[in-house]
């Protein structure tokens, strides 16, 4: 019997297109968005060499021009400091230097090729001084070979490697797959409407059968559950093979952790069903809205809320199922080791359990004298 | 004005709760993202705000120095010292350069085999490639001094080489206004921002008050009624160029509100010009999804419209870092033009006919598109008419 209603509860599904649209399409849509729009986003911009004037109405300083040129970071053209304000203000060139009474680079507006030249030429101008500033503290010391020891190069750091899997932007697709899972609270929600008698005339219907209640919901959550399973493992087949995002190879763990959360956001739903007294519609508005609440705390619209919500209320993100989820997927992503993975996923598990429990102690004995 | 009546005794009844969450939700957004520094004009790509954090365990003077040049031209982060927090502030970008001073790194510093700062950093990127240039070039100058005057005080060495190290060349802006911070670019995103939230909104009002109006049989009774169909038409869209204004307006006060000191710039009145017209696109869209969905579909519709016009015009991702191919395709996407628009804004400097001539290219093409979409549902709408 269980299967039974296990299996109509799946056929319903499938064939209900608003069920079909938003846990299955609207995930997939909402990633190729993804996909679109931060194509270019973290590849690292080739660089070009910064296009720069310099104004021939002054000398420039000595040995500066011959060090630019060395550097191989400029592309130098010389022009008075009109046509060079011209050039500016259509963009063709970064900047321009000029030399009244001291060395001036003028720009157009900020960003990182005027932040490469100003780099260049505030070294420039500090080892001049230093230089400078030994020598007339101390003269003799030209005779004793100073200049021609002079080491600017030498290195005083060393990297520790960190980690290569440091793209920032799968945690929008990690928040995007815990919405995929989430999203099954609708459809939890739905099937306690369905098992209340007094909510809906099919859970009335529902409620003559002989078939025990606590039978008839768990093989309704079951098909639920396994339901969004699916939607969960075709969006993530859909983002790693097809939009090739790299999630790293740790697959069976992060499948884990998409069954537990289409657990737990079903039995979030569930758990919102019964306790709340609404009508279906508003019911529905507003789970999907505190799935997509959850969603955004774990960095769906914006990824830097999911490290101020970790910083500045952790209490948050260890309740919040959809932080759980992005976590235990980043952790797997990120983290050598299993051990924040472990915590999240059992954190995520014991949330669903407290949710089930509490929602069949409500459900359970539920009688209805007249409806 | 019977039609203008039903259609505002429908709008606080069934819309005004959509209304609130909608203005709720986008002014907290907003709020967010112009307080918290997270706005999408400034991204990691100023050198000058890299975010350090220096861990300093030789408390030595030549390492006390270090530190303070740092923290004086870099952005300092604190973190906590636990890998995890670094690990995870690295990866959100919370802080891009972590240089870790090691004990008695001073002691050795003049020896030759001293020892190495070490430096945890995001893989190949330029800010910490010039954070090393900066410890680097202190290091080196410090050392020189060192070797020529043996005798002198750490504490004289730091002040000496923190003398010299900043040492600036003087960079000036071409254009004062720009410089000084005004604000417009909290404004720019806060518009940019917009787009998304006036198509989703538009949609699901305006969308759904019009499928009621488009009901079969309350349209063939309404065409029974003595009122020209001519008549009901223009009542009809007077009421949505209404609706359209009050949203508009809403967030339009909101703009101000929330960038306090705004009003008075010069581009201010512009990218509320440019909002206007993408109003009057949002309508036409809504108009047009209207005709052709149902009751259930409206939703799903108006979201991926949303999200999809809004994600490929640049909305939430700078324009400038749009893929070529997005760049192209966005030619047929009045948002891109919208946003296009609002970052030449975002830029202008003075009123000038060739800095104007873009924005001015922009809001027409707007304009074409708004006719073109209205064009089209109306065609749709005849169309259903004479079928009926």
């Amino acid at each position: 019997m269980s299967f039974h209603i296990f299996k109509y509860s799946l056929k319903s599904l499938i064939k209900d297109k608003m069920a079909l649209f938003w846990m299955l399409f609207f995930p997939l849509i909402l990633a190729t968005f993804f996909n679109l729009a931060f194509e270019n986003l973290m590849s690292n911009e080739n660089f070009h060499q910064v296009k720069i004037a310099i104004t021939t109405d002054y000398e420039m300083p000595e040995g500066l021009e011959e060090a630019m040129k060395e550097s191989n970071l400029f592309i130098i053209s010389y022009t008075t400091e009109d046509e060079a304000k011209e050039l500016l203000y259509e963009k063709e060139i970064t900047g321009y230097l000029k030399n009244t009474d001291e060395l001036e680079l003028i720009i157009f507006s900020s960003g990182i090729y005027q932040s490469i030249t100003k780099v260049f030429l505030d070294n420039y101008a500090q080892i001049s001084a230093t230089i400078y500033n030994i020598i007339e503290g101390n003269p003799q010391i030209i005779y004793m070979g100073f200049l021609e020891n002079l080491q600017f190069e030498e290195g005083f750091t060393e990297e520790i490697p960190v980690n290569n899997s440091m793209n920032m932007l799968v945690i929008y697709y990690f928040a995007l797959l815990a919405m995929t899972c989430l999203f099954s609270s609708i459809a939890g929600c739905y099937a306690v409407g369905i098992t209340q008698a007094n909510q809906t005339s099919l859970a009335a219907r529902i409620n003559v059968a002989p078939t025990p209640k606590l039978k008839a919901f768990l093989s309704l959550i079951s098909a639920t559950i396994s339901f969004q399973f699916m939607s969960a493992l075709i969006a993530l087949t859909y983002i790693t093979q097809v939009l090739k995002v790299d999630f790293g190879d740790r697959i069976l763990h992060i499948i884990i952790i998409c069954l537990v959360g289409c657990f737990t956001g079903t039995m979030f739903g569930a758990l919102f069903g019964s306790v709340t007294k609404f009508k279906a519609e508003v019911k529905d508005m507003l789970v999907s809205n505190i799935t997509m609440v959850m969603c955004f705390l774990s960095g769906l619209m914006v990824l830097q809320i999911k490290y101020i919500v970790q910083e500045k209320a952790p209490i948050i993100a260890y309740i919040n199922p959809a932080s759980l989820i992005t976590d235990g997927l980043y952790a797997l992503y990120y983290y050598d080791t299993f051990e924040r993975y472990y915590l999240n996923l059992s954190l995520l598990g014991l949330l669903g359990i407290i949710f089930c429990t509490i929602t069949i102690l409500i459900l359970r004995r539920q009688k209805y004298a007249s409806i | 004005m019977q039609v203008f009546k039903v259609f505002y005794k429908i709008v606080p009844r069934k819309f005004l709760g959509v209304f609130l969450i909608y203005t709720i939700i986008f002014v907290g957004l907003a709020t967010f993202f112009s307080r918290s520094g997270l706005n999408q004009t400034e991204n990691a790509f100023e050198l000058s705000k890299v975010r350090v954090s220096v861990i300093n365990d030789d408390h030595s003077p030549l390492a006390n120095g270090l530190e303070n040049y740092m923290n004086s031209i870099a952005r300092p982060i604190e973190i906590n010292r636990d890998e995890e927090s670094i690990k995870d502030a690295l990866f959100f970008r919370q802080t891009e350069f972590i240089v870790i001073i090691p004990e008695g790194f001073q002691d050795k510093f003049t020896s030759s085999d001293h020892i190495k700062i070490n430096t945890m950093s995001v893989p190949d990127s330029i800010s910490s490639a010039y954070a090393q240039t900066i410890i680097d070039s202190y290091l080196n100058t410090a050392r020189l001094y060192i070797s020529a005057y043996p005798e002198m005080p750490v504490e004289e060495i730091n002040t000496r080489v923190a003398a010299d190290i900043s040492t600036e060349v003087n960079v000036s802006f071409l254009n004062i206004e720009n410089n000084n911070g005004n604000g417009l670019s909290h404004l720019n995103a806060y518009f940019n921002f917009l787009s998304y939230i006036l198509i989703a909104m538009l949609i699901s009002m305006v969308g759904r008050i019009m499928l009621i109006f488009n009901n079969k049989e309350l349209k063939m009774r309404n065409y029974c009624a003595p009122l020209s169909s001519k008549n009901y038409n223009f009542q009809l869209i007077f009421s949505n160029l209404l609706i359209a204004f009050i949203v508009w307006f809403v967030f339009a006060v909101l703009a101000f509100v929330i960038n306090k000191g705004t009003l008075n710039q010069t581009g201010s009145f512009l990218f509320l010009i440019n909002s206007f017209v993408l109003t009057v696109i949002c309508l036409s869209i809504s108009f047009l999804v209207s005709t052709f969905a149902t009751k259930n579909s409206i939703d799903p519709i108006g979201n991926c419209l949303s999200l999809g016009l809004s994600f490929l015009g640049g909305s939430f991702v700078p324009q400038a870092l749009l893929s070529d191919q997005l760049k192209i395709i966005g030619v047929f996407n009045p948002i891109f033009w919208y946003i296009r628009v609002n970052d030449a804004i975002g830029e202008l400097t003075s009123m000038t006919q060739s800095s104007l001539q873009p924005i001015v290219y922009g809001i027409l093409v707007q304009l074409a598109f708004a006719i073109a979409l209205l064009a089209i549902a109306l065609v749709i709408i005849k169309q259903r008419r004479q079928t009926h």
